[in-house]
């Protein structure tokens, strides 16, 4: 049969994706052979909708899911049940990743020969096993070995102009025609139940009265009048509502990645043979659709881990008088404008002083220093800080943990660790619920305005109270409370490519000095700015094209009187901040091992 | 420019408004030279309006400004050029769809919008010019003067923006 037309191909699959959900649903409620009717219902539903479109081979499949039901109805008691229910989830699988994979490639069939892709484990290969081979044969030097993990890492792209096969620059252009045609592919579709829809038109509605009442005062001159200025009061209220209202349209609850997990965590359990209870709670919890696919990849992550290194080996955790079947919750809940995702389980937690070790051996801190429990752990999240050395050593959770952390924080989201020896280990990950509209502070810094969103200041301080301490060649810093804090001038940070010398002159002797403090994983850091003109809400605009590219902003947006303003990255300027000190850390300390 | 005039400088090529929008390109000036692109590349042309600057950009990165609520970057050609920077601008914005958005040039002043067939075009032409040779589409004959034909909205969204040093944000000389 012919291949469907692109946009009937979206049709089904938005609706076969619910559907496969659904099937997912259906078949871990499973307790009774009674029950797989539901199952048998959703199959043929699929299969009737797949041959249809005309995907043959997926109505095919499907057909022969049917068999396998007719044989459980018939009876032959629980064991026969369970050995259904566990096929029927695996051809589930199946079916899904079919489905995501017809997305984007809409001749994809998959090699149904091969055994199902067990979502399990990824083979926990260390990538320089061969190598290490290799050296302790003397087969490779080290050195040898090191630049071949190197060469093995390496982009295509830069292998490529290495090789003087193409140029930079024509790298560099298909890496732009390539960016801009995955962007071009966000055909995406929602659901809308129309009872939305329906409230939306009627505030429409509402819109245009006030509207015409408006329009209607200025053709008479009375745009002052009383009439005229409850209506323009009123139409602000109701643009928030409908802001509000078509931003919910793109909320999606949490409930199908959440059964995601919960097979993801099943599957990895089963083939380390661990017992692991899987809980679900907040699964109706709302979230922007956009937001849920950007986060699935890191939480299936994140669930490996809990599972993989958090939860005992079996036969471990009687002995340290835990029960024998650990537990593992993956929860949501609403929190203002955030949404909180935390997984947590009973494991055995994570060793502060082997990370601060670890940590001290990279060179990431100091021995000297103090850090408190809860940054030791932050520790983790560093980029480069996990290794496939510490998956083996400890129970170490920090692999990737850094890919999380920038996946959070680039929806300006924040991710948080607690966890106790011997107890277990929570992350804790808090998502906006929207990612367009956000509270902002508004500062000037060379007599330009920029935006911050609120989400990534901590808070708002006047240095003219405090003492600014010299720190040698290393600036200033304030002490705020219990925490010394670095004090940086936020115009090094944004500096003006012509020079600027009116505002030059204000920065001695300000009544006023504000900073805006933020806080990233290796502390807190204040950045002294000219003037903070206020708070307000604004609506993100993406940054289109080459634009994105510019470091220390992540976004821009309209200010009140209709001038673009740059939506500073706080976090990212810190984390800048932080690793300048680092390496000029690392550069002095290799120069005094000389000396 | 007049039509009459258009029409006599082109050697009395038809006018098709409707027809042969590939062979049509806005003409337009900086300096003394004359520069072509595919009206199809253009989006619009506005009255200049003021910048905001951006901090770590390359010196011809003007800055931004609103278009009807979409923040459009805006390159100053004059510089990307290397003519001297006129500030403020009192000149003209083109607005391109580039394949990554849309992106705005500051030039000296828009000529006109004409057809240049084939034969006005000299294609693949040897000289050595601003931009990657694949972006310049050839040289052509407009008012006994030569254009050079570029394709600008491809140009414009293959830049790098980013300022050299910009890779490491803080203050400046720092860190050795």
């Amino acid at each position: 049969m012919n291949q469907p037309a692109p946009e009937i191909l979206a049709v089904f699959l938005e609706e076969a994706l619910t559907q496969a959900d659904a099937l997912g649903r259906a078949i871990a409620e499973l307790s009774d052979p009674r029950e797989l009717k539901n199952v048998a219902r959703i199959v043929f539903k699929l299969k009737g909708a797949a041959g249809a479109v005309g995907l043959s081979s997926l109505a095919g499949y499907l057909a022969e899911l049917e068999p396998v039901l007719a044989l459980a109805e018939e009876g032959g008691g629980a064991a026969r049940l369970a050995e259904a229910k566990s096929l029927l989830g695996r051809s589930q699988a199946v079916l899904r990743d079919w489905l995501e994979r017809l997305r984007k490639d809409p001749h994809f069939v998959p090699d149904l020969t091969k055994p199902a892709p067990a979502p399990a484990v990824p083979p926990r290969l260390d990538p320089t096993a061969i190598g290490k081979i290799l050296v302790e044969k003397g087969e490779v030097t080290p050195e040898q070995l090191d630049r071949a993990v190197k060469l093995q890492n390496r982009k295509l792209g830069e292998v490529m102009v290495d090789e003087g096969m193409v140029s930079s620059d024509t790298v560099a252009r298909a890496l732009a025609a390539q960016k801009s045609a995955t962007q071009r592919q966000a055909g995406e579709q929602i659901r809308v139940p129309a009872s939305r829809v329906d409230a939306l038109l009627k505030i429409v509605g509402e819109l245009s009265i006030q509207q015409a009442i408006v329009w209607h005062s200025r053709q008479t001159g009375t745009l002052h009048g009383k009439a005229a200025q409850d209506a323009i009061s009123l139409s602000n209220k109701i643009i928030r509502e409908v802001q509000a209202q078509v931003m919910s349209l793109r909320l999606q609850p949490l409930r199908s990645l959440f059964q995601r997990l919960e097979r993801v965590g099943r599957d990895v359990a089963l083939s380390q043979g661990k017992k692991v209870d899987i809980r679900v709670e907040g699964a109706d919890v709302d979230l922007d659709k956009a937001v849920i696919e950007k986060i699935t990849d890191s939480l299936i992550h994140v669930l490996r881990n809990a599972v993989d290194h958090g939860i005992e080996p079996p036969g471990e955790r009687p002995a340290l008088g835990k029960p024998e079947t650990a537990t593992l919750v993956i929860s949501a809940f609403q929190d203002a404008g955030d949404v909180i995702i935390t997984v947590k389980e009973d494991g055995r937690g994570m060793d502060p002083q082997k990370i601060l070790a670890k940590a001290v051996e990279k060179g990431f801190v100091q021995p000297s220093q103090e850090l408190k429990t809860s940054e030791i752990l932050n520790l983790v999240f560093l980029p480069g800080f996990s290794t496939a050395e510490q998956v083996t050593e400890f129970s170490g959770r920090g692999v990737g943990m850094d890919v999380v952390n920038r996946v959070i924080s680039e929806l300006g989201g924040a991710v948080a660790i607690e966890s106790e020896v011997g107890r277990g280990t929570a992350l804790r990950l808090s998502i906006p619920t929207s990612v367009s509209l956000m509270e902002a502070v508004v500062f000037v810094v060379d007599g330009l305005r920029y935006v911050v969103p609120m989400r990534e200041l901590v808070e708002v301080a006047d240095l003219a109270g405090y003492r600014q301490e010299g720190h040698g060649s290393r600036g200033h810093v304030i002490r705020l409370r219990d925490d010394v804090v670095p004090v940086e001038r936020m115009r090094d940070y944004l500096p003006r490519t012509e020079a600027v010398t009116a505002s030059e002159a204000t920065v001695g002797g300000r009544a006023r000095i504000p900073a805006l403090l933020a806080q990233c994983e290796e502390g807190m850091i204040a950045f002294e700015v000219d003037e903070i003109l206020g708070q307000q809400q604004i609506v993100v605009r993406a940054l289109t094209g080459n634009m994105a590219e510019l470091p220390g902003f992540v976004g821009g947006t309209i200010l009140g009187d209709g001038e673009p303003g740059m939506i500073v990255g706080l976090g990212s300027i810190a984390r800048s901040y932080f690793r300048r000190i680092r390496s000029r850390d690392s550069a002095r300390r290799s120069s005094d091992e000389r000396n | 420019m007049s039509e009459t005039r258009k029409k006599a400088g082109r050697g009395g090529a038809r006018v098709d408004w409707g027809r042969e929008s590939e062979s049509r390109y806005l003409i337009f000036r900086l300096g003394e030279e004359l520069y072509g692109t595919p009206i199809l590349g253009v989006r619009e042309v506005l009255e200049p309006q003021a910048v905001k600057p951006i901090p770590n950009a390359v010196k011809y990165f003007a800055g931004v400004i609103n278009v009807r609520g979409e923040i459009v970057g805006m390159i100053d050609l004059r510089v990307r050029f290397g003519h001297e920077k006129v500030s403020p601008p009192t000149l003209a914005f083109v607005i391109f769809d580039s394949a990554v958005g849309p992106i705005g040039a500051i030039v000296d002043k828009v000529e006109v919008v004409t057809d240049l067939g084939e034969d006005d075009i000299e294609r693949h032409p040897k000289v050595e010019t601003e931009v990657p040779s694949d972006f310049l589409i050839g040289i052509g004959k407009f008012n006994d003067r030569l254009v050079s034909l570029i394709d600008f909205n491809k140009v414009l969204g293959a830049e790098d923006l980013r300022h050299l040093r910009s890779s490491r944000l803080g203050p400046v000389g720092d860190g050795s």
